[in-house]
């Protein structure tokens, strides 16, 4: 089958990277098989979608890449990069690729290496110099850029390193466990770059074995084990629980939980109910960066990187259309406002985000029909009901049911843009 | 404003254009008047010395060999009193010493110091220079005084003067190396990687130490040509030495540990092909070592010039002698045998007859196969038993009986002749086991112009002859015939006389010392440059130390491969019988091959003809630099088809 196929697929020129049926073999010097590193792996990164390549250590992920790179070649099958050969000397102007170590010339200081690398790219002095205070910069190094690389940290080198990865300002980035090493408010700053980076049109394959990480950027994956592909596909089809729906409000009490709860009872006939009420939980990701935003807005001394500045200019080009972009920036602020972790960057609209929450209006209506007995004050309060904060807001059962017959990021009364 | 605050602040000014502006301005005026001043002064004070001569009248039928004994210009060195011979001899001794106002003596080194002090300021430097320079005199000057310490002091200053200078040239060749483009910037990063890791700055503070503490080293009883002699040696082939170890190490470093250490991973993932990066690392290593033999050749020419400035044996100060003489004997052969670039020519073979040799050839088959049947079927024992025959010809030819003589002759001398420079005539006459307390007395008669030389000589050690251009005939061979013993007074030496295949020659002067020695630092760099591809291209696919083991042993093979070709014509690969025995054979097919391509790169032998004050000629740069240009762009092609073809993200099997 894989003979067949090879023979009369055509790489799609559309696609910036194809790989058909890769395997790759590592052999020992007596030409024996030492590991099957990579088997009859195929995919296709397309143009502007943030691909992510997951899997546990020894899964092909990093060989997968330096395929691509040319770094090695596949034992069989076929691989293309913007339809040429990875080996094509002129695509490496539109790579940029960060390695799973930061691998970098240590008697040089942070501008010199950026100056190096954009030296191979020929970039005139002018550009050069801007492109390399912009990035050292965004990646918070400013205030050791003339120190040598021997004398950095682990997390600071990976910064350099993501440096000189856009350094040519790619169309396609190659990030090979891009957080390794990093602090959480640099892993943050990652994340969020490379969801920007996506959103302005950037092509991106991120590999990682942190999934937490992945989750949160990427459109596409992949998923290996063995060298083989064991799933492919979108978050959502992916991680999404098709048999669980999740309503995300304000704190209600027990009464108004016990409602609702009744209503999806009579609704389908006593065969679902709430299965799980909680809290939810700040994630520990925004607790630190919270603090340390506290410590940075103090003033408070470090020798360590910075905090990050903007994303380099250059490396913003024409933002992609999205589809809700409204609509996500707006539900945004509102949730800033709200109990929001602090960002250290700009906040960034993501285009996976899930949808916000049902209108403000229908979460009134839904929750105050009882008044909340946390936040009643001591004093005795007027004994006639709370008015209504939806005037025309319709009644409690309707609006459940619509939650529960419309999917995911519809809000009722509103359509997607 | 503190020290730091100060030191910006410094560092602003030297670096902004106005300052450059200015700073170059003055010193150019600087330079200029300086040289006016002392035209001016040594046209007013230094009157030209000459010495002139009235060359005495031959009578008629007096011996000419008599008459050499009366010359009263050279003794026992003109070999005839007649009148041309007395003008040779005035003209070469005023030659000599209008050296000592040379103004290119002061000329050059002036012109050469405005220039680094141009490119200094120009780097940004020139009041840091300035700083240093002050800083190494005032350390000279109080030094001096010091008891105990003035040679530390000196030492010290040099090494000082000399690191300045190299880290000045650095920065330079960094400049030129500036421009965005994939080799030259692979090349300033190589450049920069040898001066910020240890492994090179090592063998650069080595070299600077080494040049500093030379002229330290010498003897000042030593006769002054002896003195200068061993500086140009060891400041010349000690320094090629560590310069070429050098070359060899960082070259197969620089490419290895990118690739065991995977720094190259972020290179080749750029848009650089792999033709580019091999030239670029080429580049930067070739370019250390051209700085590194700038900084050589310019300590090696300015210190030997400064010994040539001071008084020889026999004087009380440059070019004046105590003993009233007009010019001393180690002053004349230090200006006419070292601080030259002299031609030389060998005895032309001896005339063979063909037919001759090969009845010879076969009576000694025809003996030899008495003891082995077969011998002469094979056409190697003909081609041995023939080259055989030669080797004793040729030892005969030279080989002198008591109380005989032999004819040599010398040919393409007609150049010598035209431009009237003296022939010198070096021989180092062997007999038996050459007894130190014996002295042989060797007779020359020269056929052009009926002079002869009688000369008593110790046995096996080098003399040197001085003869006129009338030696030579019309068509530009010097036809000599040696007598073993005194010729005129019929006293044969007690044994044969043997002059080895190096221990016979004449030779003249044919150009300048100084652009003889231009052309051997050429010569010197263009082999760093060989031996520079050679450590690219065998660490593109090799470890670190096997490819450091190839490049040091493509090195020594290059560097030895005269001695390994002569040792094999010597060298017996056949057992009792004549058979070649497999082993030796192997080894004596290996060695051929591997040596007979270097053969013209041992030729070259630069170093050796700068010490020996033989010229270099153009020709022999142009074949030998085409040869080596050719065998570098050779493994160039190689290794960058190796390194193409490499799959990077593995490093020997791993």
């Amino acid at each position: 089958m894989v003979a067949s196929q090879s023979a009369s697929e055509q790489f799609k020129t559309d696609a910036v990277v194809q790989c058909q049926h890769l395997t790759k073999v590592f052999k020992d010097f007596w030409l024996r098989q030492n590991a099957r590193a990579v088997e009859n792996l195929s995919f296709e990164i397309r143009p502007r979608e943030v691909f992510g390549l997951l899997g546990p250590n020894g899964s092909g992920k990093s060989t997968t890449i330096k395929i691509i790179l040319g770094l090695l070649r596949p034992t069989s099958g076929r691989v293309a990069v913007f339809g040429k050969p990875p080996t094509d000397v002129a695509v490496k102007r539109r790579i940029g690729y960060l390695p799973e170590e930061s691998y970098l010339y240590q008697f040089l200081n942070a501008r010199e290496t950026l100056d190096y690398y954009a030296k191979l790219f020929q970039l005139d002095y002018r550009t050069r110099q801007r492109r390399i205070d912009e990035l050292i910069d965004m990646v918070g190094l400013a205030g050791a850029q003339f120190r040598p690389v021997r004398d950095y940290s682990k997390g600071m080198q990976r910064r350099i390193g993501i440096a000189q990865a856009l350094i040519n300002d790619p169309d396609f980035l190659i990030l090979d466990e891009p957080t390794t090493g990093l602090d959480p408010v640099g892993t943050r700053q990652v994340k969020d770059l490379i969801i920007e980076l996506g959103r302005r049109g950037k092509t991106i394959l991120l590999s990682s074995h942190l999934l937490a990480d992945v989750e949160d950027c990427v459109h596409r994956m992949v998923v290996l084990y063995g060298g083989q592909k064991r799933e492919e596909g979108t978050c959502d089809s992916l991680l999404e629980v098709g048999d669980r729906t999740t309503i995300e409000t304000d704190t209600l009490d027990e009464a108004t939980i016990a409602e609702i709860d009744s209503v999806i009872r009579r609704r389908t006939g006593g065969n679902k109910s709430i299965l799980k009420v909680a809290r939810p939980r700040q994630k520990l990701e925004e607790f630190f960066l919270q603090i340390v935003e506290k410590a940075r807005a103090s003033h408070v001394a470090t020798s360590g990187a910075q905090a990050g500045g903007p994303t380099a200019s250059f490396l913003l080009g024409e933002a992609a259309p999205v589809a809700g972009d409204q609509l996500i920036e707006s539900l945004t602020a509102e949730s800033n406002q709200s109990a929001a972790p602090v960002s250290i960057v700009q906040p960034v609209a993501t285009a996976q985000a899930p949808a916000k929450g049902p209108d403000a209006d229908i979460i009134g209506s839904l929750t105050s029909a009882q008044p909340e007995v946390s936040k009643q004050p001591a004093v005795a309060r007027p004994s006639a009901p709370m008015p209504s904060k939806a005037p025309t807001a319709p009644p409690d059962d309707d609006v459940i049911s619509r939650l529960l017959d419309k999917p995911d990021g519809d809000a009722p009364g509103r359509g997607n843009a | 404003m503190n020290f730091g605050e100060r030191m910006r602040a410094i560092d602003r000014i030297q670096k902004s254009r106005l300052f450059k502006l200015i700073a170059t301005a003055v010193v150019i005026l600087a330079s200029i008047s300086g040289l006016v001043s002392y035209a001016v002064l040594h046209k007013v004070d230094a009157p030209r010395v000459e010495f002139e001569i009235t060359p005495p009248e031959k009578p008629a039928g007096v011996d000419s060999a008599a008459d050499a004994k009366q010359s009263p210009v050279v003794e026992n060195q003109v070999p005839s009193p007649e009148e041309s011979n007395a003008r040779i001899a005035v003209r070469t001794i005023n030659s000599i010493l209008a050296r000592k106002s040379e103004t290119s003596q002061v000329v050059v080194p002036v012109i050469g110091a405005t220039l680094f002090a141009i490119l200094v300021i120009w780097l940004g430097l020139g009041l840091s220079y300035i700083a240093i320079a002050l800083g190494l005199i005032g350390a000279f000057f109080v030094g001096r005084f010091v008891p105990g310490f003035r040679s530390w002091v000196v030492f010290f200053v040099g090494a000082g003067a000399l690191w300045a200078i190299f880290l000045a040239l650095m920065s330079a060749a960094r400049m030129l190396l500036s421009a965005p483009h994939q080799v030259f910037s692979i090349a300033r990063n190589t450049l920069d990687q040898a001066v910020r890791m240890k492994v090179s700055a090592v063998f650069v503070v080595l070299l600077v130490l080494l040049l500093a503490a030379l002229p330290l080293l010498l003897d000042s009883n030593q006769a002054l040509r002896y003195r200068v002699q061993s500086f140009l040696q060891y400041g010349t082939s000690l320094s090629y030495t560590i310069i070429a170890v050098l070359t060899v190490l960082f070259s197969v470093y620089t490419v290895a540990t990118e690739q065991r250490d995977r720094l190259i991973w972020q290179t080749v993932t750029k848009p650089v092909a792999a033709w580019q990066y091999v030239l670029g690392k080429w580049l930067g290593v070739v370019t250390l070592s051209a700085v590194l033999l700038s900084v050589t050749g310019g300590a090696v020419y300015l210190f030997t010039e400064y010994l040539r400035s001071g008084p020889a044996q026999g004087e009380s100060e440059a070019f004046l002698t105590t003993d009233g003489s007009v010019i001393s004997a180690d002053r004349r052969v230090l200006e006419t045998q070292v601080l030259t670039a002299r031609v030389t020519v060998l005895p032309e073979p001896p005339a063979v007859d063909e037919k001759a040799i090969n009845e010879s050839v076969e009576a000694r088959i025809k003996a030899e196969q008495h003891n082995r049947p077969n011998f002469g079927s094979d056409p190697a024992d003909r081609e041995g038993a023939t080259a055989d025959l030669m080797r004793a010809i040729n030892i005969e030819s030279r080989t002198i009986e008591p109380g005989r003589d032999r004819v040599f002759a010398f040919a393409g001398l007609k150049e010598a002749k035209d431009s009237g420079v003296p022939i010198i005539l070096r021989f180092r006459p062997e007999s038996g086991s050459n007894r130190p307390d014996l002295q042989y007395t060797l007779t020359f008669l020269f056929a052009a112009n009926g002079s002869s030389v009688v000369e008593k000589v110790a046995l096996a050690q080098s003399h040197t002859i001085a003869l006129s251009p009338g030696v030579v005939n019309d068509e530009g061979m010097l036809i000599v015939s040696i007598v073993n013993g005194d010729f005129f007074n019929r006293v044969p030496n007690p044994g044969v006389t043997y002059f080895a295949v190096d221990a016979l020659e004449v030779s003249y002067s044919a150009g300048s010392y100084r652009v003889n020695f231009l052309r051997v630092f050429a010569v010197l760099w263009l082999k760093t440059a060989f031996i520079a591809m050679a450590g690219v291209c065998s660490a593109t696919f090799l470890s670190f130390s096997v490819a450091t083991l190839t490049a040091f042993g493509i090195f020594l093979v290059a560097e030895s491969a005269r001695f390994i070709t002569d040792a094999l014509d010597n060298w017996n690969i056949t057992d009792n019988k004549g058979n070649d025995l497999p082993f030796f054979w192997v080894i004596d097919r290996i060695a051929t091959g591997v040596s007979t391509p270097f053969r013209f790169y041992a030729d070259l032998r630069p170093a050796q003809r700068l010490v020996e004050g033989v010229l270099l000629p153009w020709s022999s740069v142009a074949t030998g630099g085409l040869l080596l240009i050719l065998l570098t762009a050779g493994l160039f092609v190689i290794g960058s088809l190796i390194f193409r073809s490499r799959e990077l993200a593995i490093y020997s099997g791993n």
